[in-house]
C-alpha cells in the first residue's frame, strides 16, 4: 500500500493543494473526488501546451502541421486510454492499431449514446437496480417512454447488490435484452460483483440461446482500478459490451469521457450524433453514409486539448491504479473509525455496509436536520473554516433517496466525503472530526 | 472522412467515364459496396461500386473513388483503374459470378474492352496486366460484397416490410427475430453473432446501403476474400492497410 512518503510525492504533482483559501488561508482538504478530481501538473501542461504550441484541429481536416500535431496526439491519448482501460487494439482503415474507445463528453453522452442507438424495441427489458445514478437511469426511462420495459433489481438492506435475485430475474425474464449496472456507485462507494453479473448474462445467453448485452456505467470504478476489458486470457477480464466513463473523475480535464464498445458492436450501431467527421459521404440526394468508428460516433470539432489532456491523465493514472483502491480503503477506514460510534448511536448513518473495505474511497453520512438544523449549520461552518470540500445532496441518485425514504429520517442531510489517492489520512481523519463534532457532541 | 474530390478519373478517357461513373450518388441502384483504404501517401481513399440487377444480372454498373483531403497517388490511381475495368468486365454478367472473377478470366475480357474503349492509361497488355494484378484485390472484395448486398435486400424484402424507397420497418422484437434466424444460418452473416443482431436492429427506419449491417458483413469476410483474392491471381500491395 502507499506510504504517507509516496502520497506526499503525489502531492506535489498538483499545485492546487497548494492554494489556500482566499480569506483564511487555509490549505484545501479536497474530498469530493467523485464528483471531479484533481489535475496533476502534466496534465495542465499537456492543455497549455495544445493552446500555445498547435491549436489545430484533429481528424484529418486541415493539411497543415498544427493539425496533424494535434492528430498525432489524440491517436496517442486513445492510445493511453484503451491502455488504461485493458483494451486490445484492432486494425483500422489507415493501416494503425486502434483502440475501441470512443471518446464523449462524460459518462451520461456515453450511456444516451448506448440507450439511443442499440435499437431496443418495444416490449423489451432493460435491467438496472434502484441505486443507479440518474444518467444511468434517465436514458432508460426514455426508452420505457417509447414503450421499453425497466426492470429494478432492489439493493440489499446494507446497499450491496442481490446477485441472487439478479439470477432468478434473468433466467426467467425472457425479454431481457440489456442489463444496465453501475459498476461502483457515487452514493455509497458499493461495488457490484461485476464478474458474476457477466458470469450469469454469458450463461444464460448460451442456455437460451439469446443475446443479452451488458452496459457499465463505470464512471466510479475506472478511476480506481485497474480493468481488463479486452484480453480474456489475463486475469480479471469483464467480458461486458459497453463501459462508459469520465476523465474528470480520473485527473483529467472536465469535458471528456469515454465509452468502450466491443469492437464487432461499434462496428454494428448506428451513430449517435451526426455531421462533421462522423460521415463517409453526404449528398441532398441520398441520406448520409457513415464512416467507420472512432469517427462515426465523434461528431463535430472536439475539445482537443481536454482530449490530449486525457491522454496524459491516462498515462498518469495507469502506474497508480493499483493501489489506489488499496489506499482509499486505508483513508476510509480512518474515517469509519471515528465515524462509526455514532452510526452506532444512530446519531448519524452511513450508507451502506460499515466495513468500509466494502465502500471503496467513499463514505456518505445521512444526518437528521429536523433536530439538529444548527448542527448540519455548524458543521457546514466548520467545513469552510477548515477549507474541507465534500459534497451534500442527492449526489444524483434521487430514485434511491425517493424509494427509500421510509428508512431516512423526516428531514435530513446527506454528506459524502470522496478519497483519492492524493489524500492524506491526516485529511481524512480532519473531516471525519467535524462531522464527529458537529453531530456527536465532542 | 473522406472528400469525394474525384468524380472522375484523371485515367480514364470520357468515353469510359460516361460510361462507368455514375454522377450524383448513382440513383438506381439495388446493390452497392464501399471499401475504404490508405493505398497511397498517407490518405485514405474510398471506392464504391453500384449496381442495377435485373434477373440476377448486372444491368448497370458503376463506380466512385473518393481520396482523403487532396489525397491522390499512384496506388490510388491503380485500384481505381482496376475497378473500372472489374465494371466492365461485369457488365451483362450474372452478379454471383463476381465470386469466381480471377485474373486469369478477367485479362482477355478487359484487353479487348480495352482496344473497344481506347483505355488511354492501358496502352499494352502488360500494363493492364499490372494494374488488374496490383490493383484487383480491392475490386474483387467489392464486387463480392455487392453480390451479398443483393443478396441480402432480397432476404429482408422476404422477411420484414420494406418500403419503395428501400427503407425497413423491423416493427418489434419478433422482426429481429425472423431476420436473425434467416440470415445467422448464411456464414458471411452468422459469423457476426451478436454484432449481426445490433446491425439486423440498426436497420428499423433505414435502407440496407445505409445501415450498418452492412459493415458488418463487410467486416466479417474481408480477410477470407482477401485470401481468395490471392487464390485467384490478385495481389495486394495495400493489403495491412485496409479492413473494410
Amino acid at each position: 500500500m502507499l506510504t504517507q512518503d509516496e502520497v506526499r510525492e503525489i502531492r506535489r504533482d498538483f499545485p492546487v493543494l497548494r492554494k489556500r483559501h482566499p480569506q483564511n488561508r487555509k490549505l484545501p482538504i479536497y474530498l469530493d473526488n467523485s464528483c471531479v478530481t484533481l489535475i496533476p501538473r502534466p496534465v495542465a501542461e499537456a492543455v497549455w501546451d495544445y493552446s500555445v504550441s498547435h491549436p489545430g484541429c484533429g481528424g484529418h481536416r486541415s493539411r497543415h502541421w498544427f493539425a496533424s500535431a494535434t492528430q498525432t496526439k489524440i491517436a496517442a491519448s486513445r492510445h493511453a486510454l484503451g491502455g488504461l482501460l485493458g483494451v486490445k487494439p484492432v486494425a483500422s482503415s489507415d493501416g494503425e492499431a486502434i483502440h475501441p474507445v470512443i471518446f464523449t463528453r462524460n459518462t451520461t453522452e456515453g450511456l444516451n449514446l448506448v440507450a439511443n442507438c442499440l435499437g431496443l424495441l418495444e416490449g423489451e427489458t432493460v435491467v438496472l437496480t434502484d441505486k443507479e445514478h440518474n444518467s444511468n437511469l434517465c436514458p432508460w426511462q426514455e426508452f420505457e417512454r417509447r414503450g421499453g420495459k425497466l426492470a429494478f433489481i432492489p439493493v440489499r438492506e446494507d446497499n450491496s447488490f442481490d446477485l441472487e435475485a439478479f439470477r432468478v430475474f434473468l433466467e426467467t425474464d425472457t425479454s431481457t435484452k440489456l442489463v444496465a449496472l453501475h459498476h461502483s456507485s457515487n452514493l455509497d462507494g458499493v461495488e457490484v460483483p461485476l464478474a458474476e453479473i457477466i458470469a450469469i448474462v454469458r450463461r444464460v445467453e448460451r442456455e437460451q440461446q439469446r443475446h443479452v448485452f451488458v452496459c457499465i456505467d463505470g464512471a466510479q470504478a475506472a478511476p480506481h482500478m485497474p480493468l481488463n476489458l479486452g484480453d480474456p486470457g489475463r486475469p480479471g477480464y469483464l467480458d461486458v459490451d459497453f463501459y462508459a466513463g469520465s476523465l474528470h473523475k480520473m485527473m483529467g480535464p472536465t469535458g471528456i469521457g469515454f465509452l468502450y464498445g466491443r469492437s464487432e458492436c461499434l462496428d454494428s450501431i448506428r451513430p449517435f450524433m451526426v455531421g462533421g467527421s462522423t460521415i463517409f459521404e453526404t449528398s441532398i440526394r441520398h441520406r448520409p453514409l457513415y464512416a467507420e468508428w472512432p469517427d462515426r460516433f465523434e461528431a463535430g470539432l472536439q475539445n482537443y486539448a481536454g482530449l490530449i489532456g486525457a491522454g496524459v491523465a491516462a498515462d498518469y493514472l495507469r502506474p497508480l491504479l493499483a493501489d489506489i483502491k488499496p489506499y482509499e480503503r486505508h483513508l476510509n477506514a480512518a474515517m469509519t473509525e471515528i465515524l462509526a460510534p455514532l452510526h452506532e448511536k444512530e446519531q448519524l448513518r452511513i450508507l451502506g455496509p460499515l466495513d468500509p473495505a466494502k465502500r471503496g474511497g467513499i463514505i456518505t453520512v445521512v444526518v437528521p436536520t429536523e433536530q439538529q438544523g444548527s448542527a448540519f449549520q455548524q458543521f457546514e461552518n466548520d467545513a469552510v473554516e477548515a477549507n474541507v470540500m465534500y459534497r451534500a445532496g442527492h449526489f444524483c441518485v434521487d430514485s434511491w433517496f425517493n424509494s427509500h425514504s421510509n428508512r431516512l429520517p423526516n428531514r435530513y442531510m446527506a454528506v459524502r466525503f470522496s478519497l483519492y489517492v492524493y489524500n492524506t489520512v491526516s485529511e481524512a481523519e480532519k473531516a471525519a472530526s467535524l462531522v464527529a463534532h458537529a453531530f456527536g457532541g465532542h | 472522412m473522406l472528400d469525394m474530390v474525384t468524380r472522375q478519373s484523371r485515367l480514364l478517357p470520357k468515353s469510359v467515364v460516361d460510361d462507368y461513373l455514375i454522377a450524383e450518388g448513382a440513383e438506381g441502384y439495388n446493390a452497392f459496396a464501399q471499401i475504404t483504404a490508405r493505398c497511397s501517401q498517407q490518405v485514405n481513399h474510398a471506392y464504391a461500386v453500384y449496381v442495377w440487377v435485373k434477373s440476377d444480372r448486372v444491368d448497370q454498373i458503376s463506380y466512385m473513388r473518393g481520396s482523403g483531403k487532396f489525397g491522390s497517388g499512384p496506388g490510388s490511381d491503380i485500384v481505381e483503374e482496376a475497378v473500372a475495368n472489374f465494371c466492365a468486365f461485369m457488365d451483362g454478367r450474372f452478379l454471383h459470378e463476381a465470386e469466381e472473377i480471377s485474373l486469369k478470366s478477367l485479362m482477355p475480357d478487359c484487353a479487348a474492352h480495352r482496344n473497344e474503349c481506347q483505355l488511354a492509361a492501358a496502352k499494352t497488355s502488360s500494363r493492364l496486366y499490372d494494374v488488374l494484378r496490383q490493383g484487383g484485390t480491392m475490386p474483387f472484395i467489392l464486387m463480392n460484397w455487392a453480390f451479398w448486398n443483393h443478396k441480402l435486400k432480397q432476404i429482408i424484402s422476404e422477411t420484414v416490410d420494406v418500403r419503395e424507397d428501400g427503407r425497413i420497418t423491423l416493427g418489434n422484437a419478433s422482426g429481429v427475430e425472423r431476420l436473425l434466424q434467416k440470415l445467422a444460418v448464411i456464414p458471411e452473416f452468422g459469423s457476426q453473432g451478436r454484432a449481426l443482431e445490433l446491425a439486423i436492429r440498426g436497420l428499423e427506419g433505414s435502407t440496407v446501403d445505409e445501415s450498418m449491417l452492412r459493415s458488418a458483413y463487410q467486416r466479417s469476410s474481408l480477410e477470407t476474400l482477401r485470401i481468395r483474392a490471392g487464390t485467384r491471381g490478385f495481389v495486394d500491395p495495400f493489403a495491412p492497410s485496409f479492413r473494410r
